[in-house]
């Protein structure tokens, strides 16, 4: 009797599961074996009458080739760097500043909360039109105030990679911002009252109290970041297109140049390929560690 | 076990639905029967354009072949060539595809084996419209060859370019019209002139040329002419063989080309990147005082312009004259190609046939491949029968149309905007571009 239970519990759980499974099969696991089956075959769109045959490593090959795919890696590394780094750290500080205790501050929220609310277009169209020299707002600022021209700016490859790093930083620290704020309010207070009789200055108080109590939850943010930033295009697509002369060409915008705009899908998908194992490396000690700790 | 079964069974529903494919009507055999038809048509003009042009002679071809309806599917321009190719490959594209022969026919023609376009001598062979125009004697024809073969019909055609200039803004700055089209460096001195701050708070109100610098399609269009007049291009006139020895993109007839240009950007024109669209805006509100043009400019100005500056302030110039070397224009068309895959291929060309007569021509707002419809395209339209006038003088050249040339076309709009933009050196720029290029034609 209890074997028959145990078995019906069992099927019960699959009946329930299923649905679920079905859905996480077509709509991730086979686009994604679809991805690694391509990156091993001939899929340039315009050679489509030779068939889809074996072609081994050579769309590997044929990336790493191209002359910018070390500036491409390059960039990628950098980006994610600057952006995790800065979006994380922005977050902690307006988290910081949003808990505290101040006139307006539902309001200042609310506001806070708006570049990610704001579609990505939105935000590239309105920096771009802020930034021309003959009528921006920003123009007119950095002219007043830097006697600086900013139609350079998207002109000049390092100017243009800052740009964009600051823009997907700014459009990506809210979201972080709202979930340290909801950490933040989990600290006791007590704790930052028995340190201040302590003596215990702020910034200590920061570093012992706040940070090892919101650790687990900046731990899953950063990784969280960091898939996310890897996978960034529509910023870049938006701005610069990867340019100038291909400075701000970081993967994911070269795997939509590479797939959409020349049709190589059989490259596109080897860097989709090398893009999902560095995703991975990411996320598969963070699960463990999680799995371990709970 | 009969749960199992029946929650199974509904399972099985759940991909049936997700795959279920709502277009089921287009290409029904019907012929023989004499039950209507109906046949998909890809396109990418815009809304205004296709309720000018496209859906008033849908209605009458329908008028005439109440067995056959014409399903128009628009696709926005920037995304149209990407689901082609991916509608060729996976054997879903419409029945009637209009192509651009400056984005090249071989890249989707070769998608399939055996071609992914309706080879159509057969039915053009001495067939003449009812308005008694004969399809065998059209213009563009060799244009739209694969193989020895017409694979689709010419529809519209356009040419560049002209130097189209601010009439008000020239007397303002005492500079004669002619100056535009004598040589390069009258047409430099010209612009220099046209370049002013008129109100004295130290930036220029106005511009004397503008060119697309964003490294985009049209990019390649208003650049190309430039090279061609200059002696430069990618391959030496665009003539085959096409091998990566005969690339002369870092020729010194470019890197000239390409210098004059940047100098004439860079003193004369706004700063910034910015597309030819950008540059039609700030020559309708006065802000650039010449730049060149094609006949589907004159379309984008007169929606931006008010009337009477429209009819009366815009002026044609010649390209600027380069010495003794010949004038050199860039032409493409927009032909019409039936699929392989469409299963009514004679109704299809009777349609593709009918856009090509006298009626459907004369509601063109691009230049009409039909010579007699021209001339009263030429009474509606004076720029742009204007603007064919004067190209049409010079020689014609297409770029090369061969599989490659996506792959060219993207490194074209790549160093030339770097080039432009000052990212890199001229010399630099294209000198990368040449690499690359070779890099494409070795493969």
């Amino acid at each position: 009797m209890k074997n028959i239970e145990k078995r019906r519990e069992r099927l019960f759980i699959i009946e329930l599961l299923f649905p679920a499974l079905l859905l996480i099969g077509f709509f991730i696991v086979f686009p994604i074996c679809k991805v690694f089956q391509m990156s091993f075959t001939n899929w340039d769109l315009m050679r489509a009458a030779e068939g889809h045959y074996f072609l081994g490593w050579r769309n590997f090959t044929d990336f790493f080739s191209l002359s910018y795919a070390g500036k491409t890696i390059h960039l990628t590394i950098l980006f994610e760097c600057i952006v995790v780094v800065g979006t994380i750290v922005a977050s902690i500080i307006f988290a910081l500043v949003l808990n505290a205790e101040f006139p307006g501050r539902a309001f200042v929220r609310g506001i806070a909360l708006l570049p990610w609310a704001l579609p990505s277009f939105v935000i590239a169209k309105v920096f771009l039109l802020s930034f021309n020299g003959d009528y921006g707002m920003f123009a007119r600022m950095f002219n007043l105030l830097f006697k600086v021209d900013t139609n350079s700016f998207f002109s000049n490859e390092h100017l243009a990679f800052a740009l964009v790093s600051f823009l997907t930083i700014w459009k990506g620290f809210p979201f972080n911002t709202v979930m340290l704020m909801a950490a933040l309010s989990t600290v006791p207070k007590d704790y930052y009252e028995a340190a201040d009789l302590d003596g215990a200055g702020k910034i200590r108080q920061f570093f012992s109290i706040t940070i090892p109590t919101i650790k687990p939850t900046l731990v899953t943010l950063t990784v969280l970041q960091i898939m996310s930033t890897l996978r960034t295009f529509d910023m870049v697509y938006l701005l610069t297109q990867g340019g100038p002369n291909y400075g701000t060409n970081i993967i994911g915008n070269d795997i939509y140049q590479n797939g959409f705009k020349l049709f190589k899908f059989g490259v596109a998908s080897a860097e989709g390929t090398l893009l999902f194992l560095v995703s991975m490396m990411f996320v598969i000690p963070y699960f463990f560690r999680e799995g371990k700790e709970a | 076990m009969k749960k199992v079964l029946k929650m199974l069974g509904l399972l099985a529903l759940v991909p049936c639905c997700l795959f279920a494919n709502g277009s089921a009507e287009s290409s029904q055999s019907g012929a023989k029967t004499g039950q209507k038809i109906t046949l998909d048509w890809t396109f990418w003009a815009s809304e205004k354009e296709l309720d000018l042009f496209c859906r008033p002679a849908i209605a009458e071809f329908e008028k005439e072949n109440p067995n056959i309806h014409i399903n128009l599917i628009f696709i926005q321009n920037t995304d149209y060539f990407k689901q082609l190719a991916v509608d060729i490959a996976a054997n879903n594209e419409a029945d009637i595809i209009t192509l651009d022969t400056g984005d090249g026919l071989s890249a989707y023609y070769n998608i399939r084996k055996g071609g992914s376009f309706l080879p159509l001598e057969n039915y053009l062979k001495g067939y003449v419209l009812d308005d008694g125009t004969k399809l065998e004697d059209v213009d563009l024809i060799d244009s739209v060859k694969k193989d020895g073969h017409v694979v689709a019909l010419p529809w519209f055609t356009f040419a560049a370019p002209v130097t189209i200039y601010r009439k008000s803004l020239l007397q303002e700055a005492g500079v004669d019209s002619a100056e535009l089209s004598k040589s390069w460096d009258s047409y430099y001195k010209a612009c220099k002139k046209l370049t002013q701050d008129k109100n004295g708070d130290g930036k220029t109100d106005v511009y004397g040329f503008s060119h697309q610098t964003e490294g985009s399609v049209l990019l390649r269009w208003w650049t190309m002419h430039w090279l061609w007049e200059n002696g430069g291009g990618i391959f030496p006139k665009e003539e085959g063989p096409y091998t990566a020895d005969r690339l002369i993109w870092n020729s010194p007839e470019n890197v000239a080309a390409c210098e004059y240009l940047k100098k004439m950007i860079t003193e004369c024109g706004p700063s910034g990147k910015y597309t030819v669209n950008d540059a039609l805006n700030m020559f309708a509100n006065g802000s650039v005082a010449t730049m060149q043009a094609t006949t589907w400019c004159f379309a984008n100005l007169k929606a931006m312009m008010d009337e009477n500056s429209y009819n009366n302030d815009i002026g044609l110039a010649y390209f600027p004259n380069n010495g003794e070397k010949t004038p050199v224009n860039v032409t493409w068309g927009n032909p019409l190609a039936i699929s392989t895959n469409c299963k009514h291929p004679d109704e299809a060309f009777k349609f593709i046939a009918f856009m090509h007569g006298k009626y459907a021509q004369s509601l063109q707002t691009n230049v009409p491949v039909n010579r007699e419809a021209r001339m009263e395209y030429a009474k509606k339209n004076p720029y742009q029968a204007k603007t064919l006038d004067m190209v049409l003088e010079g020689e014609l050249r297409q770029v090369p149309d061969i599989v490659q040339w996506r792959e060219l076309d993207n490194i074209v709009n790549k160093s030339c905007e770097d080039a432009f933009l000052g990212t890199k050196s001229v010399k630099d720029a294209l000198d990368w571009g040449q690499k690359e290029m070779q890099a494409v034609m070795s493969r």
